[in-house]
């Protein structure tokens, strides 16, 4: 690894660390991203008649509908902490590379949505009676895989919408157009795996993802310093 | 006193954009109802699809200032993000938002011929599902232009938002075409193969002409309103 | 030939909607930012 591309990752891990330390002590916006999520997967389920629409055909949009709306969440409270006392601007006068901040974010971010899923995965599971059994070890791969899709694009948003006016409502109108390619393959893929269909039939939609991911956490670092002012 | 119709009013310092007559608008405007008119009156219907083949002559050609306006807008970004020339800005926010109104009238005529045609007013077709995630891109484009005031980071961030949905798109168009060939839906007749008479050609690449004249005269209209916006807003700060 | 005259009276009814409408739009909020010019003019004339 050349020293410029290791110094960017030491420095992005530093401000992980003090993002999910802060979060930590806090625990107000995990515990909520869950208590959102579970609350989801339960009205979800009387939105269906159960007799004519099956767990196993629900579940996957339902887990991914939920993941996607809990994923913005935590992307809002990734720039939220730096709102206050200027606490932004202390973070790029840090002698860090622009890129090691948005790194850094992503990787708190990334922790966050990733812990939020931990939980919701085994409820969905629970609650609509689908023993994921083999399918479990594959499934986790896909949401690790859509989960750093989601959070690059998310994160990038995230940033460019904590300076402007209602934040809240202009994260999800600016990012959900780039989840439909990452929602469609891990949502398809999902409903394969628990059906019991072998991994190899779903390499189509992990190629789509693992392609998402390498094209969209390149491109939204080398954009993010450009969001900043000089 | 009476509210001077166009620019009479003496000039502040910040330029503005020309007044009068417009000619290009003028031109667009006249070559555009000669389009309609003479496919409207003077082109004969398909003999398969009947009147309905008709809402190609303003569906194909909407479609194809769409994409340009939108695909525009998106290299506008680009390059002012290395040239910083506000006019590149203001003609990536006239085009994006042209874009939308035509994206917009792709996604009204569009169902409207699909339903006597296909049998069915919406298909999740690679080409439509692409055409209604570029029309919710866009107009989340101007609704985060809407929502900053500081003229330089709204640049900014519109220009990274365009390049990035450029990037969005292969992704868009290969995942709904893969879910397609998973999950076959009810096969609609392909009627693109029909072998257009002359008669109609002429009606349609007139129309196609027609239409991006008419691209050419909004966007001109749009800047003119975003180079006089900008002034007003100059010389409202140089005030205070 | 199949009757669907209805549809293509709809669609061109639509796009010419659309097209005069946004011209419209385009005037109206051209002339909006003259009058705010031309009130500020006269303001500031008044004010200086």
């Amino acid at each position: 690894m050349t020293d410029p591309t290791r110094g960017i990752l030491v420095s992005a891990w530093v401000i992980a660390r003090k993002d999910l330390a802060i979060e930590f002590r806090t625990r107000s916006a995990f515990l909520s991203a869950i208590v959102f999520t579970l609350l989801s997967i339960v009205v979800f389920f009387f939105a269906w008649d159960p007799t004519a629409v099956g767990p196993l055909d629900l579940a996957p949009g339902v887990l991914w509908v939920t993941f996607t709306f809990s994923g913005m969440l935590g992307l809002h409270r990734a720039f939220a902490v730096e709102a206050r006392d200027g606490a932004m601007d202390a973070l790029l006068l840090a002698p860090v590379p622009r890129e090691s901040i948005f790194l850094g974010k992503l990787l708190a971010n990334l922790a966050f949505v990733l812990g939020v899923q931990t939980v919701a995965l085994p409820a969905v599971s629970l609650f609509y009676n689908l023993p994921l059994g083999a399918a479990a070890l594959p499934i986790a791969g896909v949401l690790v895989l859509a989960s750093i899709g989601l959070v690059s694009v998310g994160t990038l948003f995230a940033g460019m919408t904590a300076n402007t006016r209602m934040t809240e409502l202009l994260l999800p109108v600016l990012a959900l157009p780039f989840f439909i390619p990452v929602v469609i393959p891990a949502a398809q893929s999902t409903a394969d795996l628990l059906a019991g269909r072998p991994l190899a039939d779903v390499f189509v939609w992990l190629r789509i993802l693992l392609a998402f991911d390498l094209v969209f956490l390149f491109a939204c670092t080398v954009a993010f310093p450009f969001t900043l002012e000089d | 006193m009476t509210p001077a119709p166009t620019g009479s009013a003496p000039a502040p310092t910040a330029p503005t954009a020309r007044t009068g007559i417009d000619w290009v608008a003028v031109v667009a405007a006249l070559v555009t109802v000669a389009a309609f008119v003479r496919a409207i009156w003077f082109t004969p219907p398909d003999l398969l699809q009947g009147y309905a083949q008709k809402i190609m002559y303003v569906h194909v050609p909407t479609i194809w200032v769409a994409f340009l306006a939108l695909g525009l807008s998106a290299l506008a970004g680009a390059f002012w993000l290395f040239l910083k020339d506000p006019r590149l800005d203001r003609f990536a926010e006239s085009s994006a938002e042209v874009g939308v109104v035509f994206t917009t009238g792709v996604l009204i005529t569009g169902p409207i011929w699909a339903k006597p045609i296909w049998g069915a007013w919406w298909v999740w077709d690679a080409r439509l599902t692409l055409t209604l995630v570029l029309w919710f891109l866009f107009l989340g484009y101007l609704v985060l232009r809407g929502a900053i005031d500081d003229r330089e980071l709204r640049a900014r961030y519109s220009a990274v938002v365009g390049l990035l949905g450029a990037l969005l798109i292969p992704f868009v168009h290969l995942s709904v075409y893969i879910f397609r060939t998973q999950h076959p839906m009810p096969v609609v007749a392909n009627p693109e193969g029909i072998q257009m008479p002359a008669v109609m050609q002429v009606t349609f690449f007139f129309s196609l002409f027609a239409f991006t004249l008419m691209y050419v005269a909004f966007v001109r209209a749009r800047m003119a309103l975003a180079t006089d916006r900008d002034a007003l807003e100059d010389a409202s700060t140089a005030e205070r | 030939m199949p009757d669907n005259v209805a549809y293509f009276h709809a669609a061109y009814a639509a796009t010419i909607a659309l097209l005069i409408g946004y011209a419209v739009s385009i005037v109206v909020r051209r002339r909006r930012v003259a009058q705010r010019r031309a009130q500020r003019a006269t303001a500031g004339g008044r004010g200086a």
